[in-house]
Formats: structure tokens, C-alpha cells, sequence
């Protein structure tokens, strides 16, 4: 097997030559509609969405690629663009809007690139071929004096490059440090086992039998994993349903619905807060670069209440389909918070930063200043140490860097913009395209991971609004909003998220109990956030 | 009582008397000699005379001495037998000899001297009496005395024999002791597989209950025999044909490959031939429960002869026998060793021997202690021990030979000896004693042992033991 | 042998009922972990260098201490004292508790664990569970394949402390 070479999987790598393959085909051939960067971006767009699919390198790794790739093929400053000049013409006037230009000065479909003040502005004209063989344009948008691109097929052809600091500062990007703070927050809490306690204090009330517990478990997972990660709260919360699940008899179903909560739980509380999970970041990122700014508190007020709707149906599901037979269950909740100087620090710290994000709208202060406070503050304390800050997630914050970035590209070379066009999204009207959106997104993200799903769907939502084709009055934050929230309600496979994963390795779940329970709760979220994106979220806009 | 000075006073003057002879002797001149006869008797005037009588083995035994005033030889003067002891000289004596004739006038005469005569006879007899008494009161009080300390050796003897029964029964528990950790291994094993299997078979029958329901009930019984018979395949083997079977077929799964594996050939063939895929886990579940079985069978059989050679080993050292086959203990005893010799290459070599009498328990000891002695001399390496039988006219040879290093030659003068070993302390529970009871025990048995140099490096211990004698054939 | 980083469980037991009855105990764990059935300690020197040869890892070592030849301890000590096996859990098992040999095994072998014939089958696992557990704690990054069948709450509670796994 030629893929054991590499120490791949025979799926593995072939997605590492489709990736290769797709990036070269989309340089090398003629694609229409596509200049010259935006077929470099759709190269790396298509590399990158293979090697998010099969994973022959991790996907922080292609990541990581995609802004190595737009540094060296799309950067002013790399090597293609480093001492290029675009090549410019004076179309020389014939008769009335006739005027003769290059004959590569257009493109096949007839588009010429006309230069104003600077910028490139592309423009459909009639043409046609005089008996010489030369082109005539016939177009009211040319005047004298006005010059247009030389060579349709040049490098720079409506492109202009960003600086490779686009690129590189999107790991800087205010909601990477937002997300920093978030990571801050929850390894603190990890290390002074707060999140641990916080569960089982909070756990107390909700009794010792199975209903209400279910529903303490999460109720406290989602909003743990709404400031965490939902991977780490679903481990921790792991740590606390086992001991409970060995009580149960074996033929016990509600161990089932105990192992499914806590995933569901901690995949619906991410939608929660803007920190909550990484697609958000990328949404927010797209958002926030398109001009349409949301505050933590108007994220919570517009996410929370269908966070709120979603679980309590999701509780409602698991109860039914994996009824227990026990019908008292045995909660330890031996230990205490711990009391030290470092720790109490940390708690006010946490309160403060929490108090801080989800206050936004009272205060102004930036969240992603806000999360500021935690990343000095606990290094300065001493809260966390320099092994702590290593251990971090860096490679999520790459991974959404990443995202980031190639939506930039994606943007900046007409590639986002081209594929709108493709696709006749103006004739389907505003439902559709939201229902479309967030099927898309959901399907996508069982197989896929959240972030590169959003990562592949926000550009087209910010090409789509803003080439207004939705309507003047649609809002980015709708779109951006269902997109993310959609990718967070896929929770059908084992491989949707890791939540889901750790849940499925106990091996208290079969793959049928979870897809049953996971395509239940996808489609309801769908619904519930197709309403809101028609009726309640409109009311923030 | 009259005073003897008296009465050698008044003889002094006493002319009869004076006129009788005088004899002088010096010191250390025999006055009378034991066994001879005696004519005079002696009165003593002056000096001492010492009574001793021959004892065995030429020693003088004292009997008496005598002072002036003492008769010397009244018995054998009065009795005419011959004299019972013999009368030395102790310094210069003088003696009054007194003849027949003149005792006679002395002893019917009527005179004072006579009444004096009589007196002084009276009195030495009385004298004599007395010693008898006091004699025969020393001797009751020396054969009290001779009787108690033999009392005492006895005892004492009793004691040695006994310290020496417990030390060979204590060497015999030491040895035991060391093979004990060895006997129980060799009983965990078996009895490990036995706990286990039960359960096993428990698990097993459970699920041959529940899940088998595709074989038919011939098919089954097939199996099941196939399982209770099947010699399954050394692990190297299951490995080879592990990749063979996963080569073949890949969707099999991994635990299902492993058994297949270990199935024998004829077995595995069987299984592809005759069952249907899907059916292969059901079918391997019984095969199992067949294997369960055998293995079940094989532990108690082995679990039941290493109590009967434990018990050969442990019999009681009274139990003696005519016809005991040498070799149904060694077998026994290479049995509750096999945890050490399995370390080693075993050659064994048991030709047909006559029989021979003896305790089978006690020479189950003396295979023991040189066995184990050749595992010893074999530690941190892998060697070669030999045992082998033959018999010549009527004797019969048991060879045991280890590849160890020769037994240097004044080790061997010396290895029968007690408390002589060349085991350091650590692991080795003997007294050191182990050899010297060997011998011992063959000694009893008639037999003897013998140290020498085996061919090619190591040492040989010959056991050579005489044959029962065939009386009632013929 | 496969080509693939596995982590496999190898027993040495040189009598063959018992082999099987161990084999059987540990058969929970084949779905993971392939089990190596060895007789004698050489045996299981050559599968270690097929196991290491073919990218595999030695997890677990479950030895018999009296085989013939080499003692189970000292095949143990062998096995912690070379780098590449270094880091397998063992078990030493064996009917005869010998005091010497434990220390000896416990010293110089870094002896996980000593279990005493007839084993009850659930010791046997526990402390296999254990030692695995241990084994892809302290070897592996992800930890998710071994969490079925290894203990569960300190693998999830590692999750949760080791950030090895972040959102995606």
C-alpha cells in the first residue's frame, strides 16, 4: 500500500494528492469568472478543504499551510508579487463607446479590468473581433485617459495584495485573544479543580433521582462548556457520570442517556457565549472584519435563550428514549473548594472576567480587552505558570487563525464573491438560503470539524450579504449566526465533535443511540434556529 | 574389752610365749602367699603387714592392713584350706610364729595367758566382722551408685539416639521444605488451570446454552469431541500460521484468528470444511468447551500423581518392603524436582532392574538429596543431568551424573562427612547433614556409595544396593 | 505480524493448560490490545523484537516465574533494563512467592505487580486495567481508543487535566 510510505491510511493518502493535485489543477487550468488570484486561493481553498476532510495532516497543520500559502502566493510582499507592477493600457478610442484594446486585456467572457484611482473595477462589454484580429470593445464606462489592465491573465489582475501581516496578524486577531482569555480562564480552573467543584456544588440540589439530575448534569455542563471548552468540561464531566453509571444495572438504558447528556450538553452550551466554542470565533472574526459588531452580551442574548430551548428538549428526548429503571442514584459530592491565597485570587479573578464579558453592553469595555484580565492577571499571580501557558490549546487558536485567514483571501481575490455567483442565491429568497446555510453547516460539521466548516461557510455568507443579493436590509449577523450555531448542533457521529467522541469511547453508547438522539436534536435546533433567524434575532439588528 | 597392748604387753613378758619363735621379715616380704597352704599362724608384734588379694588382670586388690596385736593367717591356720590372701611386709616386722602344737596348748590351756589368747582370737574375729560389715555396706552403697550412673548413661544414650532420629527426620523435613516451594508450583499450576477452568467452562456452557443455535446437534457433538481430543499447536507454531490465517482471512476477527491458530491442523481443516462462517465463533465456543475439558482431566492427573509421589516421599521411615522397584522413586522424586530440573536437560536411562528391600521413603531421600544436590552444583546454568539403572549379578547400580564442575578429590574424602557442605547459606534449607544421612541410609540398606569424576566434566554418584534374594522361585 | 503501532499484552507460561487459562482471562482485552502467547523466555525475546521490529509497543509483560531456563523475574529485569522495553508494565506471576525473588524483581525490575497461582480472574484484570492504563497514560497521546476498556474515569479525568484533546 502505497500510502504506508508515509504512514498513512489508503483514505488518507489519497486525500493528501487530491489536496495536492486539486491545489496545482485550479493554478493550471483556465477557470472562467476566476483571475489569477482568486484561482491561487481556490487552490488553496481546495487544498485545505480536502485536508480538513481526510485529515493527512492535523487540521491546525493545514491551517498553519493555508497561511504559509497566502504569505508566499498571495502577499505583496512574497515572491509573486514582491516586484510585480501591473501591466496597464490606454484603450485607444474608435468611434462613439467603440475602442480597441489588447487582445489580452479581456477576459473570454468579456471582461475588461478598468483602473480608477488605483483600484481595479471589472467591468462586463460588448466585443468583438475586427477583421484584423484585433478586440473592440463598445462600452460607455471607458473614457480617455482611462487605462485598463494589460493582461487579463496577470498575477495582480483584480487583485490587490494584502500584506503578509493580514495573514500573520490574524493570530493576534482581538478574538483569538478573547479566546486566549477563555483558554486562561478554563486551565485555571482545571488546575484548582474549580470547574469540578462548581459541578458538584451545583449538583446538590438537583437530588439523588434520575430526572433531575439529568437535567442538573446539563444544565451545568452547558454552562461550564460555555466559558470552557466543551471538550474539557465533557472529560471532567465524565469523570463525575462514571462513578454513577457503575452503579446502574446493566441493562440499565438510562447509562445511555447519562453518557449522551453530557456531549449534548457541552455542544449546545459552546452556541452560549462568543468564547464558547471556536466556529463562533471564526463568525465573529467574518463579522466583525465585515463591520457588523456584536458585544459578548448581545452574542448571550441572542444564543442563551436557544441554548436554554434546546437543551431542555434535548433533556427531554434523552429521558424518553433511555428511560432509567433505577430510580435513586448515588451522588458523591465530597470535596470542597480549595482555599488559598492563589485560589481565592483565582476565583475573583474568574468572577470578574465572567461579570466583565457577559455586563459588555452596561460597561463598553471590550470583551477582548477584558480577557486581558486573565492572561496577565494569572501569570502575574502566579495562578498559572509557565508550564501551564504551554500546555494550552495553542493549536486551536492556529486552527482558527487559519480560518481567519483564507477567509481574508477568500474575500480579497473575488474567489468568495465568484462562488456567490455561481450559485443563484438571489432567486431563492431569504428562508431558503438560511434553511440552506444551515443544513449546509450542519451536515457539514458531523463530518467535519466545527471550525473548518465555518471556515469554509462564513466567506460565502459575508460574500452573499454584502453583494446584497439577500436585500439591503439582511444583516451578517443572522447568517453568521446560524452558521455557527448550526455547526454546533451537529452531534450525530462519534467524529461530529470530540464531545462526542469521548462519550462514544466509554463505550456505554452505541453509534445507533447516538445518531437517533443526534439527528433528533440537529433537526429541532435547525428549526429553532430558522425561527430565530426570521423572528427573534432581527429585534438585535 | 581388754586393750591389745595389754595383751602384747603381758605377751612380752610371758615366758612360754618369748620362748616361741620370732620371725623377722623387711618391708615388702611376702609373709603368706595367696592360694598357698598355711602351717603358722602370725601374731604381729611390730610393724605392718598389708592384706591384698589377686584380682583379674593380674591387679592386687587391698584388702587390709595390720597393726600390732592383728593374728596374720588365722582362717587358713584354723580352716587348713589354702590362704585367701596374701600377707606382705609394709616395714620391718616382727611376727610371733605359732605352730599346731603350740595354738593347741595355747587355746586348751587353762592359764591366763590362754584366757588372754582366746581374748585376743575373739577380738580379731570381731575385728574381722566388723570390716566384713563395713565392707559389705561400701559395696550396697557402690552397686547404688553403679546402677545409677548406668541409669544415667542409658538415659543419656537414649537421648543421642534420639537428637540423631530427629536430625535425619529434620533433614528429611529441610529437604522437604526446600521442595515444598517446589511442590507447590508444581500443584499451582495444575490446580491455577483447574480453578480457572471451571470457570471457564461455567462462562463457556452459559454461552454455548444462549448462543449456539446454528449447529446441529451432530455437529456439535463433533466438535465438542474434537475439542475434548485435539492437541492444540506450540505457541511458536499459533504465530506462523496466525499471520497464514489473517492473510487468508482478514475478516476474521482477532480473537477468533488467535484460536484458529491454535487449533490443531486437522481441527482447523475440520472447522473451514465443515462450518459455515458464520457459525465459526459458535463452533469455537464448544471446541473451547472441549479444550476446557481436557485441560480439566490433564490438571487433575497431574494434580493426583504429585500427591502420590509426595506421599511416597513423606512414608514413614518404618515401612520397610522386600520388592521395591528403585526406579517408581526415582520417577517420584524427579516428579517433585521437576521445578528445578526442568531448568536442565534430563537423560534418563532406566533399564529393567531386579528389586531390591528397603524403605522406599528413606531412599526417596537419598534420590532427593542427590538430585538436588545436582541441580546445585548446575545453578545459573543449563546442564545435563544423567540417571541411569543397570545391575550386575546381583547388585543393582544407580548412576547419577551431573555436568556440573568436578568435585575436587579432597571435597571427596570429606562430602559424606556431617557438617561438612560447599552451599553457601543463601536458598539452601540442608543442614548439611543431606550427604552424610544419604550414606547412612545406604549403609543400612546394605549398599554403598561412591563419588567419581563423570566422563567429560562433573560428577558421578554411584548407589550400588544388593538385590532381594529370590528365595520362594524356582 | 501487522504493520501497525499496536500495543500488545505479552504472556510467558511455560505449561500449556495454563497458558490457555490465562489467555482467556485476558481475552477482554484482545479487542484493543493484541495478545502473544509465549512458552519460554527465548520465545518471547524473539517476539519482543518482532513486536519492536514491526513499529509495535510492548505494554504489558504477564510472566510466569519458574520456566525453564531463565526465571520470569529475570526475564522482567530484562526487559525494564533495555531502553526499547523499558517502559512495559509487568506482572510477575507465579505460584511460589519466593521473598528473594520478589525483592530482587522489585528493585532492580521495577516490578509492577506480583500475582500468586491460582489467580482469581478479576485480580488479573484490575490489575491488568491498571497497568494499562497506566501504560497509555504515561505512552500515548490519544487516549480515546483505551478508553472503553481501561479505567474510564482516570482516563477521562487525564482529558480533562492533559488538555490532549481540544475542540475542533
Amino acid at each position: 500500500m502505497s500510502g504506508s510510505i508515509v504512514g498513512l491510511s489508503p483514505f488518507k493518502f489519497a486525500g493528501l494528492c487530491v489536496g495536492i493535485v486539486g491545489f496545482l489543477l485550479c493554478l493550471i487550468l483556465p477557470i472562467p469568472g476566476l483571475y489569477f488570484a482568486g484561482k491561487v486561493t481556490l487552490g488553496i481553498f481546495v487544498m485545505a478543504a480536502v485536508f480538513w476532510m481526510t485529515e493527512p495532516v492535523p487540521i491546525f497543520a493545514t491551517s498553519m499551510l493555508v497561511i504559509f500559502l497566502q504569505v508566499l502566493f498571495l502577499s505583496a510582499q512574497g515572491p509573486l508579487f514582491q516586484n510585480s507592477t501591473l501591466p496597464t493600457y490606454t484603450p485607444i478610442h474608435l468611434d462613439g463607446n467603440e475602442w480597441r484594446i489588447a487582445n489580452e486585456a479581456i477576459t473570454e467572457e468579456g471582461i475588461i479590468i478598468i483602473l480608477e484611482n488605483g483600484r481595479q473595477m471589472p467591468v462586463l462589454v460588448d466585443s468583438y473581433y475586427s477583421e484584423n484580429g484585433q478586440v473592440v470593445v463598445n462600452s460607455n464606462s471607458l473614457n480617455d485617459g482611462l487605462q485598463i489592465v494589460a493582461d487579463v491573465s496577470h498575477r495582480r489582475a483584480a487583485y490587490q495584495p494584502n500584506s503578509y501581516t493580514d495573514f500573520f496578524g490574524t493570530l493576534a486577531n482581538p478574538i483569538i485573544i478573547l479566546f486566549l482569555g477563555g483558554f486562561m480562564l478554563a486551565a485555571a480552573a482545571v488546575k484548582y479543580s474549580l470547574d469540578k467543584n462548581i459541578t458538584r456544588y451545583l449538583l446538590q440540589p438537583f437530588g439523588e433521582r434520575p430526572l433531575p439530575i439529568l437535567f442538573g448534569l446539563m444544565l451545568i455542563t452547558a454552562i461550564l462548556s460555555a466559558f470552557m471548552s466543551n471538550t474539557a468540561t465533557t472529560a471532567m464531566m465524565m469523570t463525575v457520570i462514571i462513578p454513577i453509571t457503575a452503579q446502574l444495572k446493566s441493562e440499565d438504558l438510562f447509562k445511555t442517556a447519562l453518557a449522551l447528556s453530557i456531549p449534548v450538553a457541552a455542544n449546545i452550551g459552546g452556541i452560549a457565549t462568543p468564547i464558547g466554542t471556536p466556529p463562533n470565533a471564526i463568525a465573529l472574526a467574518a463579522m466583525t472584519k465585515s463591520g457588523a459588531f456584536v458585544s459578548f452580551t448581545d452574542w448571550m442574548m441572542m444564543a442563551t435563550p436557544l441554548v436554554v430551548i434546546v437543551l431542555f428538549i434535548s433533556w427531554l428526548l434523552l429521558y424518553k428514549l433511555f428511560p432509567p429503571l433505577a430510580e435513586k442514584i448515588n451522588m458523591n459530592s465530597q470535596g470542597g473548594f480549595l482555599i488559598n491565597p492563589k485560589a481565592i485570587t483565582l476565583y475573583v479573578l474568574f468572577a470578574i472576567t465572567v461579570l466583565l464579558w457577559i455586563t459588555e453592553n452596561l460597561h463598553g469595555i471590550s470583551s477582548n480587552i477584558v480577557a486581558f484580565l486573565p492572561i496577565s492577571g494569572f501569570v502575574l499571580v502566579g495562578i498559572l505558570d509557565k508550564d501551564d501557558i504551554r500546555s494550552l490549546p495553542w493549536e486551536v487558536l492556529w486552527l482558527v487563525a487559519g480560518g481567519i485567514s483564507l477567509g481574508i483571501s477568500m474575500g480579497s481575490s473575488g474567489l468568495a464573491e465568484w462562488m456567490i455567483n455561481s450559485i443563484p442565491f438571489g432567486s431563492f429568497g431569504l428562508i431558503t438560503v438560511i434553511v440552506m446555510f444551515s443544513i449546509t453547516a450542519l451536515m457539514m460539521s458531523n463530518f467535519l470539524s466545527n471550525t473548518v466548516t465555518a471556515t469554509l461557510l462564513m466567506p460565502l455568507a459575508i460574500s452573499l450579504v454584502t453583494s446584497g443579493a439577500l436585500g439591503t436590509d439582511f444583516s451578517l449577523i443572522i447568517l453568521g449566526l446560524v452558521i455557527s450555531i448550526s455547526c454546533s448542533l451537529a452531534m450525530v457521529l462519534p467524529i461530529s465533535t470530540p464531545p462526542n467522541a469521548i462519550a462514544m469511547s466509554t463505550g456505554l453508547i452505541s453509534t445507533p443511540d447516538m445518531a437517533r438522539s443526534g439527528i433528533i436534536i440537529g433537526l429541532i435546533g435547525i428549526m429553532i434556529v430558522i425561527s430565530y433567524a426570521l423572528i427573534y434575532w432581527p429585534l438585535f439588528i | 574389752m581388754i586393750n591389745r597392748h595389754t595383751i602384747l604387753a603381758l605377751i612380752e613378758e610371758d615366758s612360754v610365749l618369748r620362748s616361741m619363735d620370732q620371725s623377722v621379715f623387711m618391708a615388702n616380704d611376702v609373709i603368706l602367699k595367696e592360694g598357698d597352704s598355711n602351717r603358722y599362724l602370725y601374731l604381729l608384734m611390730k610393724g605392718e603387714v598389708e592384706l591384698h588379694k589377686e584380682g583379674p588382670d593380674n591387679n592386687k586388690v587391698h584388702i587390709d592392713q595390720l597393726e600390732p596385736g592383728d593374728l596374720v593367717g588365722l582362717v587358713s591356720f584354723v580352716s587348713g584350706r589354702p590362704a585367701l590372701t596374701s600377707a606382705i611386709a609394709l616395714s620391718e616386722v616382727s611376727l610371733l610364729r605359732i605352730n599346731h602344737r603350740e595354738f593347741e596348748e595355747l587355746v586348751e590351756g587353762t592359764n591366763s595367758l590362754s584366757t588372754l589368747f582366746h581374748q585376743l582370737i575373739v577380738d580379731n574375729l570381731l575385728n574381722r566382722y566388723q570390716n566384713t560389715i563395713g565392707l559389705q555396706m561400701k559395696y550396697e552403697n557402690l552397686n547404688r551408685q553403679l546402677h545409677q550412673e548406668r541409669d544415667q548413661l542409658r538415659a543419656a544414650l537414649n537421648q543421642i539416639e534420639a537428637v540423631q532420629q530427629q536430625l535425619v527426620s529434620q533433614e528429611k523435613m529441610a529437604l522437604l521444605g526446600e521442595l515444598s516451594a517446589g511442590i507447590s508450583h508444581e500443584l499451582n499450576n495444575p490446580s491455577a488451570a483447574l480453578a480457572r477452568s471451571v470457570e471457564h467452562l461455567n462462562e463457556s456452557l452459559s454461552q454455548i446454552i444462549v448462543q449456539v443455535k446454528g449447529l446441529t446437534s451432530d455437529q456439535l457433538n463433533q466438535v465438542l469431541n474434537i475439542g475434548r481430543t485435539d492437541k492444540p499447536m506450540g505457541t511458536m507454531d499459533v504465530r506462523k500460521k496466525t499471520v497464514q490465517l489473517e492473510a487468508k482471512y482478514p475478516k476474521l476477527d482477532r480473537t477468533l484468528t488467535r484460536k484458529l491458530a491454535r487449533c490443531s491442523e486437522d481441527a482447523r481443516s475440520y472447522f473451514m470444511r465443515e462450518i459455515p462462517r458464520k457459525l465459526l465463533s459458535e463452533a469455537m465456543e464448544v471446541y473451547e468447551a472441549g479444550q476446557i475439558l481436557s485441560i480439566m482431566g490433564e490438571s487433575t492427573r497431574r494434580i493426583t500423581s504429585l500427591v502420590q509421589s509426595l506421599r511416597s516421599f513423606i512414608r514413614p521411615t518404618t515401612g520397610y518392603e522386600t520388592h521395591l522397584d528403585v526406579r517408581e522413586g526415582l520417577l517420584s522424586t524427579i516428579q517433585l524436582l521437576h521445578h528445578k530440573l526442568k531448568s536442565h536437560e534430563l537423560d534418563l536411562d532406566l533399564q529393567d532392574i531386579p528389586a531390591v528391600a528397603g524403605n522406599p521413603g528413606e531412599l526417596n531421600q537419598v534420590w532427593t538429596n542427590i538430585l538436588d544436590n545436582a541441580c546445585d552444583a548446575l545453578i545459573n546454568q543449563k546442564g545435563k543431568i544423567t540417571i541411569r539403572t543397570c545391575h550386575e549379578k546381583n547388585r543393582v547400580f544407580i548412576n547419577i551424573i551431573n555436568s556440573g564442575p568436578n568435585i575436587p578429590d579432597e571435597v571427596k574424602k570429606r562430602i559424606f562427612d556431617a557438617n561438612y557442605t560447599t552451599k553457601n547459606t543463601n536458598g539452601t534449607f540442608g543442614l548439611g547433614i543431606g550427604l552424610t544421612i544419604t550414606k547412612d541410609i545406604i549403609s543400612k540398606h546394605r549398599g554403598y556409595i561412591q563419588v567419581l569424576d563423570a566422563e567429560g566434566g562433573g560428577a558421578w554418584f554411584r548407589i550400588i544396593l544388593p538385590a532381594t534374594r529370590e528365595k520362594s522361585e524356582n | 505480524m501487522k504493520n501497525k503501532a499496536e500495543i500488545y499484552i505479552l504472556i510467558v507460561e511455560d505449561e500449556a493448560g495454563v497458558l490457555s487459562a490465562i489467555v482467556r482471562d485476558m481475552e477482554y482485552f484482545e479487542e484493543q490490545f493484541p495478545i502473544e502467547m509465549t512458552e519460554s523466555v527465548e520465545e518471547a525475546r524473539d517476539v519482543v523484537k518482532n513486536i519492536l521490529d514491526h513499529n509495535g509497543q510492548l505494554g504489558l509483560v504477564i510472566c510466569d516465574h519458574i520456566l525453564p531456563g531463565t526465571h520470569g523475574a529475570d526475564f522482567l529485569v530484562e526487559l525494564q533494563n533495555d531502553e526499547k522495553t523499558a517502559k512495559a508494565m509487568n506482572v510477575l506471576l507465579t505460584g511460589q512467592a519466593g521473598l528473594d525473588e520478589t525483592i530482587k524483581a522489585i528493585n532492580e525490575g521495577g516490578l509492577k505487580h506480583f500475582i500468586a497461582k491460582p489467580w482469581d480472574k478479576d485480580e488479573l484484570i484490575n490489575i491488568s486495567i491498571k497497568l494499562l492504563t497506566d501504560y497509555v497514560i504515561q505512552n500515548e497521546n490519544d487516549l480515546l481508543p483505551y478508553m472503553k476498556l481501561l479505567d474510564q474515569e482516570r482516563i477521562a479525568a487525564e482529558l480533562h487535566k492533559g488538555s490532549r484533546l481540544s475542540d475542533r
